[in-house]
């Protein structure tokens, strides 16, 4: 028997099958205890909107993935896609009033560019203040939540702007019956799993998570790796949150308004640690976002008042994250 | 003249205007083990630092094979073929033995994508040669320590190391691991690396080395062909400095027993200490890297756990230990690391001294007696000749680090204290402030109190001390007292070589 056998044999809790593939069994529970309670949970049109509702943040928890391997944080996530969208929205209704035909492939792909761009300026000002002037990033942006919604509301008046009847909505486009928010979620999700796995890259992100110190004297650039996190975590969040005003079809003042806490959660569900170094993409956090929206899908169903939510929900997370501090051996800090 | 892999030509190196390595002549041969020996402190770390581009060294030239060599960061080394392997040790322990192998240089298929596959086969034969019996897969975090450094071995060799220097690497590991190290040490010999092994075990160093070079005080004592030389004259090079420095003397009397402790066990390095102290009496502890000095009056002072053992303090049984409770039996604890425990180094200066001494200055409901403060301050400061300007304005991250340990000491003397325990405490302290520290070590004894005074630096011990007591692999390896006193008696202890 080799040695490592030898230690897990001997290993505590954090080897037990509860804890490493504890998020797939509550996952499992949830569903059978969901499908059991209603019988119109387990059903394919439900399954479709279920994930459908998910897309959106699909990108988002990507992006946090990798602002979060680096052992970072980005709450700015929900601002994020509220200025995204809220930008777009603005534009969609210039061109609008000029008579651009907004409904064309062409005004749709850059809209999402626009959307991409905008969260990436906010990724970079995050990741300057973060990996050159050293600032907390639970601090850095914090604070860019409240200037990024800021800007948002400044630049609409804090007015609800409907889109849908403008042209651009994404809800209603289907391709082979399943929904346009669906393949884009997917396109985006194979990339940047490859890109955190197959990429000197990745590789580099996830090891100077682990140990900052022995990456630096490796030679990596770690200030750069981590700049680029967050870059990647704005660009992406800005997508989602166009993705989210077309699938909703407006853009109101409170969008996306706490959506950090549905993002973060979900990475630490799917594996993600808050310190750092250790997750993927594919199938860690997906299935974390998964499981969120699993919760909120099947509460509604059962007719539970939304203020159940936040208390499963609540549960969930401090499960999620008592269980990844516990496993964490690392020093404090 | 012979075509050294690394040679160092009267190489100088100095912190803050004091010299610690008084030019330095080594060499390295490819094909050869070259043992390096030394005290703490001797300039060993200094060295090696300066070979992988972490300091510069003030004069002096390095050569790789007659080509000038001149780091200015670690990957410098890296580049020049030049590896380290640490007691602690550089892997990712959230990455595989695969992924931590080839991070540097990562195997790539046409798109550009790493190569996992090729990854995994390649390590698979990498780990093999090593005779390492492990998928490449694993995650280096579940292995244990063995196994990693040989992993960190295999590093340097697939990164072409031609240079490869050990930093105690058998500190922690076990006798087999110890074995398996040393075969891969000689399979590295015949692979032509030159190979630098550092390390206090003379048995080691001695069974495995071409040649042992011996450091003392930044200097380079001589380099001796293994089979020329015994360890009896290793240990006489080590330690054969002329005992030439003044200590203050005082009258004191030494009375009866304050502490006593019995077999205390402290896991993982403290494995069963016997220590008594009496009043007055001044006992120096001496040891060397990783002997568990400093993890033993830790957990004395209760910093660190205790797992069994026995210690009875003024006559009372101390059964758990804690820092607070320590205080209030009247212990005080002078740390190792003054930066890091010892002082709030952007706080002032009379912040600092009342520190431990808040309930002494103030009222019944609480709040601080600003006139108590002043005047207790003031006291120490004259008494112990700190050089401040303003007391409330100057913090002591700006005095220098013989005024700091002053503080550090002084906060400590307004509680009187029966039982004084410093460690290093005239470490990076110069000549002056030393002499300075040692006349109130005495002060204090004389007063009736005890004090262990833990320390790297033989001379003072001997110098100070009433009794020295030798600390090895976390046991006491031997005592001697006053008119026994010998720097050579103590290294025979200290390296567990049994005396002829």
């Amino acid at each position: 028997m080799s040695e490592s056998k030898k230690l897990k044999k001997k290993g505590g809790l954090e080897n037990s099958l509860v804890f490493k593939y504890g998020v797939y069994f509550i996952f499992l529970l949830m569903f059978i205890a969901f499908s059991f309670s209603n019988k119109n949970f387990l059903t394919l049109s439900n399954i479709g909107v279920l994930i459908q509702q998910s897309a959106p943040l699909m990108l988002g928890v990507i992006g946090m993935t990798f602002v979060m391997m680096d052992g970072g944080i980005d709450i700015s996530a929900g601002s994020n896609m509220y200025i995204s969208a809220a930008v777009c929205a603005l534009l969609i209704t210039k061109w609008r009033a000029q008579g651009v035909e907004i409904e064309s492939f062409g005004i749709y792909l850059a809209i999402f560019a626009i959307a991409a761009l905008v969260g990436a300026v906010i990724g970079v000002i995050n990741g300057v203040m973060i990996a050159k002037y050293k600032m907390v990033p639970f601090i850095m942006t914090l604070i860019m939540t409240k200037i990024a919604r800021g800007i948002g509301m400044y630049i609409t008046n804090a007015k609800l702007i409907i889109i849908n009847n403008q042209g651009f909505t994404l809800s209603d486009k289907r391709l082979f019956g399943i929904s346009i928010l669906i393949y884009i979620a997917v396109v985006f999700i194979l990339i940047f799993h490859f890109i955190l796995r197959y990429s000197r890259y990745g590789i580099q992100l996830k090891a100077q998570g682990n140990n900052h110190e022995a990456a630096q004297k490796m030679g990596f650039n770690t200030l750069r790796n981590t700049f680029v996190a967050y870059i990647i975590c704005g660009a992406l969040c800005g997508l989602a949150g166009v993705m989210a005003a077309g699938a909703t079809g407006s853009v109101a003042s409170a969008f996306a308004e706490g959506n950090e806490f549905i993002i973060i959660p979900a990475a630490v569900l799917g594996g993600i640690s808050l310190f750092g170094g250790k997750g993927n993409i594919l199938p860690g956090a997906i299935i974390g976002m998964l499981l969120m929206n699993t919760v909120t899908n099947g509460l509604t169903m059962m007719g539970a008042t939304p203020y159940v939510y936040t208390i499963v929900r609540g549960a969930i997370i401090f499960l999620a994250v008592m269980v990844d501090s516990m496993n964490y051996k690392g020093e404090l800090r | 003249m012979t075509n050294y892999a690394l040679s160092l030509k009267d190489i100088r190196k100095g912190f803050f205007g004091v010299e610690v390595l008084h030019g330095i002549n080594l060499a390295f041969e490819n094909g050869k083990v070259h043992g390096l020996v030394g005290e703490n402190g001797a300039g060993k770390s200094t060295m090696m630092n300066v070979i992988g581009g972490v300091f510069k060294p003030e004069s002096g030239t390095m050569e790789i094979h007659g080509k000038p060599y001149e780091p200015s960061n670690p990957k410098d080394a890296t580049k020049a073929r030049i590896a380290f392997i640490h007691q602690e040790l550089n892997l990712f322990s959230n990455l595989s033995i695969a992924e931590n192998l080839y991070i540097d240089n990562l195997p790539k298929m046409k798109i550009g994508a790493i190569d996992y596959k090729a990854m995994k086969t390649n390590a698979a034969v990498q780990l093999k040669k090593f005779g390492i019996d492990e998928d490449p897969a694993t995650i280096v975090g579940n292995l244990p320590m063995g196994v990693r450094q040989t992993i960190e071995i295999a590093k340097a060799l697939i990164a072409d190391a031609e240079v490869i220097l050990f930093d105690e690497p058998t500190t922690s590991l076990s006798q087999k691991e110890k074995e398996r190290l040393f075969d891969n040490i000689r399979m590295l010999k015949e692979n032509n690396v030159a190979v630098v092994f550092i390390s206090h075990i003379l048995d080691d160093v001695c069974a495995l080395c071409d040649d042992i070079s011996v450091l003392r005080d930044g200097n380079l004592i001589d380099t001796r062909k293994t089979s020329e030389i015994t360890k009896d004259e290793l240990i006489s090079m080590m330690v054969g400095r002329k005992l030439e420095r003044v200590f203050p003397t005082v009258e004191k009397d030494i009375g009866d027993t304050l502490l006593e402790v019995t077999d205390l066990v402290a896991q993982p390095v403290v494995k069963g200490v016997n220590l008594t102290v009496r009043r007055g009496e001044i006992v120096g502890v001496f040891g060397l890297m990783g002997a568990g000095r400093t993890e033993f009056v830790r957990a004395l002072y209760g910093v660190d756990p205790i797992t069994s053992g026995r210690i009875v303090l003024d006559g009372k049984p101390y059964p758990k230990p804690s820092p607070m409770e320590s205080i209030e039996r009247g212990m005080a604890y002078i740390t190792e690391d003054r930066r890091g425990e010892g002082l709030l180094m952007p706080k002032s200066v009379s912040d600092n001294i009342i520190m431990v001494n808040l309930n002494g200055i103030c009222n019944k409901a609480g709040a601080m007696d600003f006139k108590k403060e002043d005047a207790q301050t003031d006291q120490i400061i004259s008494e112990l000749k700190v050089k401040v300007n303003d007391k409330h304005m100057q913090t002591a991250a700006n005095l220098s680090g013989g005024n700091q340990q002053k503080l550090v000491i002084g906060k400590w003397l307004l509680r009187e204290p029966r039982l004084l325990i410093m460690d290093e405490p005239t470490r990076g302290v110069d000549v002056g402030a030393k002499y300075e520290i040692y006349v109130l070590i005495q002060t204090l004894a004389k007063s009736g109190s005890g004090v262990i005074f833990v320390s790297s630096e033989m001379e003072e011990l001997i110098g100070v001390c009433d009794r020295i007591v030798v600390v090895r692999e976390g046991r006491v390896a031997g005592e001697l007292q006053k008119n026994e006193f010998d720097q050579k008696k103590i290294m025979y202890y200290a390296l567990e070589v049994n005396q002829k």
